[in-house]
């Protein structure tokens, strides 16, 4: 893969691509607004059905159920826009930035308890890469992952490379958690829909994975065994002037 | 006993349906506008207690239609005693912060969310107070 070179999104520095970015947030925003419309209308319709049915609604439990998927479904709707905006509907900035800056960041957010032991291995010199609170967010949802598979303790390992050959900075998160069987594995990068949220934030692997796609990146899983741990390795593109 | 007056600014039919239903089933007058233009004339001519107004009116291609933001405006310099109600399905924390200080501004419901009683509620306890 050709390195991908990642300029800054100072308007002056590159003003083609900032009013690219600049009309796609606008874009974006408006498509966020129209689907909040009308999943918010879908949710009112239901509410006043429950309240002016109440009745019914008591004595028909399919139709309490239906009333509920149709909820719980809108609700899942709803807080992936939420994301969506969050993510993208404003333009992206960076600066370049270490990579060790951005780990030592989201590791310090993802707060591992004493009974992890965290090892950052980090070369010196290593090529810096645009810094954005997307990429801190994919770090951390990585950190959060792996404590959470680590209930009782256990090793979170952080490696940073560059790799020579493809001009990419290759990071590593290995835990030793409890590991995923198989049929987890077949879905991890599916869509996150869930009400539950890990930590305050949300974030699937999906999202995570669509992400560091758009930036010229990537996100695989390694290896993961039950019992014994999981591996993901994410790629960056490096920043180069 | 006169029913108060509440004005439902929403460029889309199916939220001023709504709203204006749930208001007048809880017995309160309702009217509705389908752009600012049409809303400032029915300001302009009768007399409201509320506005219920989205905060998203402008269409990014109609440069003469203004937003729900400048109705408050509108209505803070002309009509002071009609209370503003604000809603809106995507919100933009300064831009709702900002109407707020500007005075004139009393509640504010996320589309996509909304709790279709605490509206209800919400404008029932303008109108007594009013």
């Amino acid at each position: 893969m050709p390195a991908r070179t990642v300029p800054s999104h100072e308007p002056e520095n590159d003003p083609k691509r900032y009013r690219m970015e600049t009309s796609l947030s606008l874009l974006i925003g408006r498509y966020v607004h129209s689907l909040n419309g009308l999943i918010g209308f879908i949710r009112a319709e239901v509410k006043i059905l429950r309240m002016e049915r109440s009745e019914l609604v008591k004595q028909d439990s399919a139709l309490a159920g239906t009333l509920a998927k149709i909820e719980d479904t809108a609700a899942q709707v709803l807080s992936l826009t939420d994301e969506f905006k969050l993510s993208f509907a404003s333009p992206e900035t960076g600066e370049p930035v270490s990579v060790k800056t951005l780990l030592t960041q989201a590791l310090y957010d993802s707060a591992p308890p004493e009974s992890v032991t965290v090892v950052l291995d980090v070369g010196e010199g290593l090529p810096d890469v645009i810094g954005t609170k997307n990429l801190v967010d994919v770090f951390r949802n990585l950190c959060t992952n792996a404590l959470e598979a680590m209930p009782d303790g256990g090793k979170l390992e952080i490696s940073v490379k560059v790799n020579q050959g493809e001009d990419r900075v290759e990071v590593s998160f290995t835990d030793t958690g409890r590991g995923m069987p198989s049929h987890v594995v077949d879905s991890l990068f599916q869509p996150y829909f869930s009400t539950k949220r890990q930590k305050g934030h949300g974030l699937g692997l999906w999202w995570s994975k669509a992400y560091l796609e758009s930036i010229g990146g990537n996100i695989e899983l390694l290896w993961s065994e039950v019992g014994k741990g999981t591996s993901f390795l994410v790629s960056l593109p490096l920043f180069s002037k | 006993m006169k029913n108060p007056s509440v004005l439902i600014v929403d460029d889309e039919d199916r939220w001023r349906d709504l709203l204006e239903k749930l208001l007048c089933r809880a017995g309160y007058d309702c009217r509705t506008a389908g752009s600012s233009q049409e809303a400032i004339e029915m300001l302009t001519v009768g007399s409201y207690k509320v506005a219920i107004v989205d905060i998203r009116l402008t269409d990014a291609f109609n440069v003469n239609d203004v937003g729900g933001i400048d109705i408050v405006n509108w209505l803070r310099c002309t009509r002071a005693e009609t209370k503003a109600i604000l809603v809106t399905a995507y919100p933009a924390p300064e831009v709702i912060r900002d109407a707020f200080r500007s005075g004139g501004v009393v509640d504010f419901f996320f589309k996509g969310n909304i709790d279709p009683g605490e509206f209800v509620s919400c404008v029932g306890k303008i109108l007594k107070c009013s």
